[in-house]
């Protein structure tokens, strides 16, 4: 057991934990956008996108990670010269968010469909418009329900980012595995590495307590 | 399910719609707004026609403008706090700016009593008070008609009253109304005009003595008897009067009046009133009146659930006041829960400072928090 080699792998990781952190960021708020569109488009029920992203969803739930990632860094460049210039960080980010997204929508549907139908029928009665009624009464109500279930999703992309390796992104677990093939300390590496993560997601867990704090204004009594 | 539906309603008329449930009352209120979507027929308010089958998303935007509504589990916006569940139809309906529809709100929400309330969340809030703030809410948009939607029906008892004087101040104020209700005295004493519904169809309409107390249809007599709403039941209970306040007591607690199983008799009791059912003999309300602190107190008024509605509180007190005059009483206190029932009966509220300490409000966690008690008096 080496604490010197420990140490100095932590300070690579670290060096690179911005790699992490973006990918997981620009990821998170890219599905949630994508995420929020589909739910609404399913919502309210707008004819042939629905089939479409029903499609979508399915494929992008029914298949992992890793062969998605390929088949959009390897794959599709084999078809379209123009992608194949795409840097790996780039298609890390769209598969991830492809990938985070078939599964948010399902959060963010349930939440819009647990806000009663009183509230929106109560904003339609005094002459609100639906658009109106879903971005000032709904959304704001189904927020606080898809929250939890959200930090979920955004736990899960964080660890997502480590299968950013298998398309050569230099992030932190491609950092530990590096180290640790030249220089055979597997455990320190991958016990760093893992202690590492555990650090991000307690951080984001007291992030996510602060939040819903937050968003419980007005439902205590 | 509506089977042919024709009314018309003039500006500052009031309409009570009633009916047993199921009959249709709600969903022809819901299709004044297009909550419901009808399938044949037009809808006209004021100078916007909307043809069923041939409604533009536009054209049902422009109708609801014309109407608000006020719902039966009133629908607050339960993120918002109060002054902002009155802005936001204003904001985004009739693009206001805010400090204009800042001022609008919090002059409707003194209009309904809520104004000092407007901080606070719906959820904080009595049945009662979400409903005051909804009319608020609905008033303020000034549409044409107000469309309420058996307003009271989901309301504890002790919190009916309070809407229902809200709402018969819009009434003295001639708001153009159309109102689903159960509750007929009500109707009898607020509407313009009563339209009875049955199987999906109007049955009867007409002023509302004309259909409350001369119904000329089958049907619309029968709905009133089973609602037990006739003069019939004048004769079918008395009063007695006795000392049982201690057999009376479980009842009051029930009505939901402050007094704890184990309390003694209230201080300086005089009397107590029993309203005795004629057929099965069986006590179904009463009262006790007592004189302390230098004045009448009528220390307890109670009616059983399953015989409110039909005047017997009324009656009851009414034959109290008789009592304390005949114990050549000036004047009667009352500390009321529900002021707006006194007020009827020529109770004026006097400010608590006034008052002689005829109950220890102050020390109770509802007071000012769900409960608006007021020490009433009528001068005799």
């Amino acid at each position: 057991m080496s604490l010197e080699f420990s140490f100095n792998t932590l300070g690579a990781m670290v060096r690179v934990l911005p790699v992490t952190l973006s990918l997981t960021a620009l990821s998170f708020a890219a599905s949630l956008v994508l995420a929020i569109i589909i739910a609404v488009i399913d919502y309210f029920r707008v004819p042939v996108l629905r089939q479409i992203f029903a499609v979508y969803v399915s494929f992008f739930r029914g298949t992992p990670l890793i062969p998605q990632l390929f088949l959009l860094y390897f794959g599709i460049p084999t078809f379209v010269a123009s992608l194949r210039d795409v840097p790996a960080f780039t298609v890390c980010v769209a598969g991830l968010t492809l990938n985070s997204a078939a599964y948010m929508k399902e959060v963010v549907r349930g939440a819009l469909l647990s806000v009663p139908d009183g509230q929106k029928e109560a904003a339609l009665a005094h002459g609100m418009t639906p658009v109106q009624t879903m971005f000032r009464i709904v959304l704001p109500q189904a927020t606080r329900v898809a929250v939890p279930s959200l930090f979920n999703n955004l736990v899960d992309i964080v660890k997502g980012t480590s299968m950013a390796f298998t398309i050569g992104v230099i992030e932190i677990t491609a950092t530990a595995s590096l180290r640790a093939s030249v220089t055979f300390n597997y455990f320190e590496a991958y016990m760093v590495l893992m202690l590492l993560y555990w650090v991000i997601i307690l951080i984001l867990e007291r992030v996510e307590a602060a939040v819903e704090k937050r968003l419980a204004v007005g439902y205590n009594r | 399910m509506l089977k042919g539906i024709d009314l018309e309603i003039k500006k500052g008329e009031v309409v009570a719609v009633i009916g047993s449930s199921g009959t249709g009352k709600s969903t022809l209120l819901r299709c004044m707004n297009y909550l419901e979507t009808p399938d044949t027929g037009s809808i006209t308010i004021g100078d916007i026609t909307v043809t069923a089958g041939k409604a533009s998303k536009k054209e049902i935007h422009e109708l609801r403008k014309h109407s608000a509504m006020i719902f039966q589990n009133y629908n607050l916006f339960s993120h918002k706090d109060v002054l902002h569940n009155v802005m936001e139809p204003l904001i985004t309906a009739k693009k206001m700016k805010k400090e204009k529809a800042e001022r609008t709100a919090v002059s409707y929400l003194e209009k309904v009593g809520m104004k000092e309330k407007m901080g606070q969340f719906p959820i904080t809030l009595s049945g009662g008070q979400q409903q005051r703030v909804a009319i608020a809410r609905s008033m303020a948009t000034e549409p044409n008609v107000l469309l309420f939607d058996e307003p009271t029906s989901a309301l504890d008892p002790e919190w009916v009253q309070e809407v229902l004087e809200v709402i018969r101040k819009l009434a003295r104020a001639h708001f153009t109304m159309l109102i689903v209700t159960h509750e007929m005295q009500f109707a009898k004493e607020v509407a313009d005009r009563v339209v009875f519904m049955d199987g999906g169809k109007i049955v009867e309409e007409g002023s509302a003595k004309e259909v409350l107390e001369h119904p000329r249809q089958e049907r619309t007599k029968e709905f009133l008897k089973l609602s037990g709403k006739d003069a019939a039941d004048e004769d079918s209970v008395e009063i007695k009067k006795s000392m049982n306040f201690k057999d009376m007591l479980p009842m009051f607690i029930e009505a939901g009046l402050e007094f704890k199983p184990d309390d003694p008799d209230p201080e300086g009791l005089l009397v107590c009133f029993e309203l005795i059912d004629k057929k099965s003999g069986k006590r179904i309300g009463g009262g006790s009146l007592a004189k302390a602190y230098g004045e009448f107190l009528i220390r307890s008024v109670a009616v059983e659930k399953a015989y409110q509605g039909k005047g017997l509180g009324r009656k009851l007190v009414e034959y109290m006041i008789e009592e304390a005059k005949a114990w050549d009483a000036r004047r009667l206190l009352l500390t009321a829960k529900v002021p707006g029932f006194y007020k009827k009966l020529g109770f004026a509220v006097i400010p608590r400072e006034d008052a002689p300490p005829i109950s220890d409000c102050a020390s109770c966690p509802q007071f000012h928090n769900g409960c608006d008690s007021e020490i009433m008096r009528l001068e005799l």
